[in-house]
């Protein structure tokens, strides 16, 4: 892509979708949630990937919906997909045929270990959070996993409440040794402030580029541990503006990249829901 | 079952009594999430004032979370429980957190597992192995709640867990049609092998047709008459959840359920509204279309979109 074709006129959520469509590789078989990572690997098969093949997991390979999906289970993502069920996708997940995953959560630690169970403890949690849907098969079976969250130094911590997720759990052979897919694990983590890689040899997380705006000391702040810095760190690459331009025709409706204004959009006729009200 | 040659040809029955017949307190109920969810069959349990239910399914949305908080569920076995786009389970997070309405007791996996222990139930095996769980603190902490264990496999030595098979008493599905004794079918979205661990199942449906229209496509026929137990006929008994070529998720009322979710008074204010403020699913969508008008309603409904007829062969046998 020549430099020209750059813009600056995107939000953080839009950049965040940009980066995880760049870790996808043509041919990959990738299992996707809604949401950003449905944005992200739509933009990629549009672009350096067409033949990325999309599972979702409701069981549809392939899905072209005619409208960004807004659940895993929309009605949109059936038709011209190939629909099978989800246990067929339990079943190459558990096989460790797919090549990729997106997955998200409310905490993580430096060995990409994710929480999206409970805030506190399991028994009497601060915050119950909704559970691994298909979090842990995903992070467990997949052979590379991207993670997408946003930057705070309270989800980046020293120690995740609950590991809903593992990331290299305890470090360099951990996963191997607990019996997870051999050379699995989290290959880069994409915050809304920059983009983190896993250390080859300490498995440990490590700042590879930061987002435009950001500064590595403030995303140094926002982390609970000592955070590592690659020494060839430098801005992440912006998007270009077809990809900004592509991503905004997606979701016209900004169910996503816009979800506030969406979501109030939906609120307009609360007054009519409930009696008295 | 024992059941007689008029019950066997027709197990049409109103929600009400199906409900009635074959949910008891204490039952563990499945539930299909999402596409094909019954929720009017959960608003008949929670009207009829059913206790001490165990639910069950992959993944409990919204349908979960109003019986979870309508406090006739005293325990999930579940992967999920989350609106997501329109946000939290309020209920489950009350429940567990405050003990409102009551505390309940929460057996978790991930949504895949649930897949696989009905799986196991519908084969009658006792438990299945998983490659997943290892390492993650649903094995390393907190064994009381859930019930799986490490082990090697036998043949290879590959570790794995061992979770335990999951046989619900009886299910509900909201599917698009069945005949009358009970031969159901659904296109769409697969269904999950929780229908076949039960015991029972109740088909909610949006129509009913005759037995020749079943016959006649008989790949679609995803659960045989002799697992269903009632078959009952109830449009719109999805919503606001989808039924493939009927309706589409409702999201405006989702998002103003979840909302109202959020406080302990507003949603006991829906449940007297929404649920014990109407008689059944027929006064529901009255309700509905006094409030937000007939329009969008239809607006829910997809535009047709058909693919060519599959031509399944008709066999006279004369081959010789």
């Amino acid at each position: 892509m020549a430099e020209g074709d750059y813009t600056d006129d995107y939000e953080l959520r839009e950049l965040m979708v940009v980066c995880g469509s760049r870790e996808l590789r043509d041919g990959d078989l990738a299992i996707i949630g809604t949401g950003l990572p449905f944005l992200a690997s739509t933009l990629a098969k549009r672009s350096h990937a067409p033949n990325l093949t999309i599972v979702v997991e409701g069981g549809q390979y392939d899905a072209d919906p005619s409208h960004v999906p807004y659940t895993v289970g929309d009605s949109a993502l059936t038709p011209g997909a190939g629909q099978t069920d989800m246990f067929s996708v339990a079943g190459v997940l558990q096989r460790g045929e797919l090549d990729v995953g997106f997955i998200g959560g409310a905490q993580v630690d430096k060995y990409g270990n994710l929480n999206s169970t409970v805030i506190g403890d399991y028994l009497n949690p601060k915050v119950r959070l909704p559970g691994s849907g298909g979090a842990n098969p995903i992070s467990s079976r997949c052979k590379r996993t991207i993670i997408i969250m946003p930057q705070e130094k309270r989800r980046f911590v020293e120690e995740v409440d609950f590991i809903t997720s593992p990331g290299y759990l305890t470090g360099p052979g951990a996963r191997e040794e607990a019996g997870l897919l051999p050379g699995s694990g989290p290959s880069v983590l994409v915050s809304d402030m920059g983009v983190f890689r896993f250390d080859e040899e300490t498995k440990e997380m490590y700042l590879d580029s930061y987002h435009p705006r950001a500064f590595v000391e403030e995303i140094r702040e926002e982390v609970s541990w000592d955070l590592e810095v690659s020494p060839d760190v430098e801005e992440t690459e912006k998007p270009t503006e077809e990809e900004i331009e592509f991503l905004r025709q997606l979701d016209s409706e900004g169910v996503f990249l816009r979800k506030e204004e969406f979501l109030r959009r939906l609120a307009r006729e609360e007054d009519k829901f409930l009696k008295d009200s | 079952m024992e059941m007689t040659d008029e019950e066997i040809n027709d197990k049409i029955m109103d929600m009400k009594e199906a409900v009635d017949k074959f949910v008891d307190d204490g039952d563990t109920v499945f539930i299909q999430w999402q596409s094909f969810a019954p929720i009017a069959a959960e608003h008949e349990m929670i009207r009829q004032g059913k206790e001490d239910l165990t639910l069950t399914s992959a993944s409990l949305a919204h349908g979960g979370d109003l019986m979870v908080g309508s406090g006739c569920v005293s325990k999930v076995i579940t992967g999920y429980l989350g609106v997501e786009l329109v946000g939290l389970s309020h209920c489950f997070r009350r429940a567990v957190e405050e003990g409102i309405p009551q505390e309940i007791e929460v057996e978790e996996y991930a949504n895949f597992n649930i897949q696989m222990m009905n799986l196991a139930a519908a084969l009658g095996f006792p438990f299945t192995p998983s490659k997943n769980l290892l390492a993650s603190d649903y094995l390393r902490k907190y064994p009381d709640t859930r019930r799986f264990k490490e082990a090697e496999c036998p043949f290879s030595g590959e570790k794995v867990v061992l979770l335990p098979s999951l046989a619900p008493d009886v299910g509900f599905f909201q599917a698009q049609r069945a005949d009358a004794r009970g031969n159901v079918q659904t296109w769409g979205a697969g269904i999950e092998f929780g229908l076949f661990a039960c015991d029972k199942v109740v088909a909610c449906v949006e129509e009913i047709c005759e037995e020749e229209v079943i016959r006649r496509d008989p790949d679609r026929t995803i659960l045989p008459n002799h697992k269903v137990a009632a078959v009952v006929h109830e449009p719109w008994g999805g919503h606001p959840e989808n039924v493939y070529g009927y309706y589409d998720i409702d999201w405006m009322w989702k998002y103003l359920a979840t909302d109202a979710f959020s406080e302990l008074e507003t949603y006991e204010k829906f449940l007297d509204d929404w649920v014990y403020g109407v008689e059944d699913r027929t006064e529901y969508i009255e309700q509905y279309v006094k409030r937000f008008g007939y329009e969008r309603l239809e607006k829910l409904k997809p535009e047709s979109y058909y693919s060519t007829p599959v031509n399944y062969g008709y066999y006279s046998g004369e081959i010789f």
